[in-house]
């Protein structure tokens, strides 16, 4: 459904490579965790996906449900505005640090792109909106601004904010980095019960034990290159080289 | 103090006020709200990093905050005139008080639009907001949270200094208190009696400005008591 071939991304101007030939397949109903240490280039890859930052190359396949038959190909450091907003058109983002808008109610978050994005009717929007934080178990937080919530729950709300525009696929960028490990917890069962239901998925994450659980494929990656991918068995488990071993080790 | 000089301050009361709330008062608020829409404007052509326009606006603050205000308003007012642009004394001094104001305000803005997360901007992005939208929707409103406080100063200082307005024949608060004065010859009562006026109007001001950073608040409810988890305090992100 989305495939990425070659990316490459540098920082600024200078040498400094952050990816260094990315590749990475997903399937419909798939769930790919990425692991690896910090710096590792994790972030920006999802970043370069979403066009958050612009990939010094790389091109992307991207199957958007809507036209099934036609497979479009962008080149992602070319992209043009137009096909940045198509491809995101069909993605759902989740931020380490929330970014919930602080001047909007959990209900007015996820309302803002089906109102003002897709030009929804506000009745509509605010059918799905509900629909969507019940779904995340917030339906009695509709009217509470992001200040009021706990990490945990404000986490919640964005991911009801990035389904309520029905995404092809969600990225999550280390959804529970900013979170203690009782708000974790109520997260990863939001996204496990969305893997449950067959939603596609990259997850950046630093819980071994969440990837091994939900994830099909798992992708170890350090200095911006994949190093192993496979099933979790293989990777966590039984990982076949030493930087996996060596950093499973530390986080283990 | 002697029943002349009592009877000058009473007598004298509502010759410098109501010049105060028919001039000074609309001179406020008409070059606050010209320095608003025109700070407004450059703020965001710095930080959308509009090519030239940039350097314009640049230019404009670097002009308008490294001279005198007095300076400026003379040159409006005296100068212009000299180049064949004849204006009134009241619209000369709210233009050169909204144009001065403006690039004050500007920097206020363009501060506080810099300080709202860039994730603030990115979530936008991927709700599929195009810059204009997320810049309306989502960060000039945080932004306007963040400057208000400024702003008000800045409104406070401008109501001050539109005193400087009574140098090019605008008869306002000030050069009813100086008339008085010359008149009476007694400046000091005068004088500390037209400061007094001003002291009201800026403490109303104060209070106005107090009341509604109350209302700027983004909260559902009281907050003290009920929070998200039912604690006295909600735990992160506050």
């Amino acid at each position: 459904m989305l495939s990425v071939r070659d990316l490459h991304k540098s920082f600024g101007d200078s040498q400094i490579l952050l990816l260094r030939g990315i590749d990475i397949e997903i399937d419909k109903g798939e769930v790919i965790a990425v692991i690896g240490p910090s710096g590792s280039g994790k972030t920006t890859m999802l970043r370069c996906i979403s066009f958050l930052e612009k990939a010094d190359s790389g091109r992307m396949e991207f199957r958007c449900c809507d036209d099934k038959a036609k497979v479009e190909e962008y080149d992602m450091h070319r992209a043009t505005p137009a096909e940045i907003r198509c491809i995101r058109r069909h993605m759902g983002f989740v931020f380490q640090s929330f970014n919930l808008f602080q001047n909007r109610t959990a209900l007015g978050n996820v309302m803002e792109g089906l109102v003002t994005a897709r030009r929804m009717n506000k009745k509509e929007a605010e059918e799905i909106s509900r629909r969507m934080l019940a779904k995340v178990g917030l339906a009695e937080r509709a009217d509470y601004y992001p200040g009021e919530l706990s990490g945990g729950q404000q986490q919640r709300v964005a991911i009801a904010r990035a389904l309520a525009l029905d995404p092809d696929i969600m990225l999550f960028d280390e959804p529970t980095s900013a979170l203690d490990p009782e708000l974790t917890r109520e997260v990863l069962d939001t996204i496990r019960e969305l893997a449950s239901e067959g939603t596609t998925m990259l997850v950046v994450t630093h819980e071994m034990s969440f990837a091994r659980e939900v994830a099909g494929h798992v992708i170890f990656m350090e200095d911006g290159v994949i190093v192993e991918q496979g099933t979790p068995e293989q990777v966590i488990d039984n990982p076949t080289q030493e930087r996996t071993r060596e950093f499973l080790r530390k986080t283990t | 103090m002697s029943d002349r000089l009592i009877n000058i301050l009473l007598t004298s009361f509502t010759k410098i006020l109501i010049p105060g709330i028919r001039v000074t008062i609309p001179l406020t608020l008409l070059s606050f709200a010209v320095s608003l829409v025109l700070g407004l404007l450059l703020a965001l052509v710095l930080v959308a990093r509009v090519p030239v326009l940039k350097t314009v606006a640049f230019i404009y603050i670097w002009i308008f905050r490294g001279t005198p205000l007095i300076v400026q308003l003379f040159i409006i007012f005296f100068g212009l005139p000299g180049l064949g642009i004849m204006i009134e004394a009241f619209p000369a001094a709210v233009l050169a008080f909204g144009l001065n104001l403006a690039a004050y305000n500007a920097e206020v803005f363009r501060s506080a639009i810099d300080a709202i997360p860039t994730g603030q901007m990115e979530a936008a992005y991927m709700v599929g907001l195009s810059y204009p939208q997320a810049l309306v929707r989502i960060v000039l409103p945080q932004a306007f949270k963040i400057a208000f406080p400024s702003l008000f100063n800045n409104l406070i200082s401008l109501l001050k200094d539109t005193s400087l307005a009574s140098s090019i024949t605008v008869v306002e608060l000030f050069t009813s208190a100086q008339q008085i004065a010359a008149r009476t010859y007694e400046p000091f009562a005068l004088y500390c009696e037209a400061a007094l006026i001003y002291l009201v109007f800026s403490t109303l001001l104060t209070w106005l400005q107090s009341w509604l950073e109350g209302r700027l608040v983004w909260k559902s409810h009281d907050s003290r008591d009920v929070t998200a988890s039912g604690r006295t305090r909600s735990m992160v992100g506050l």
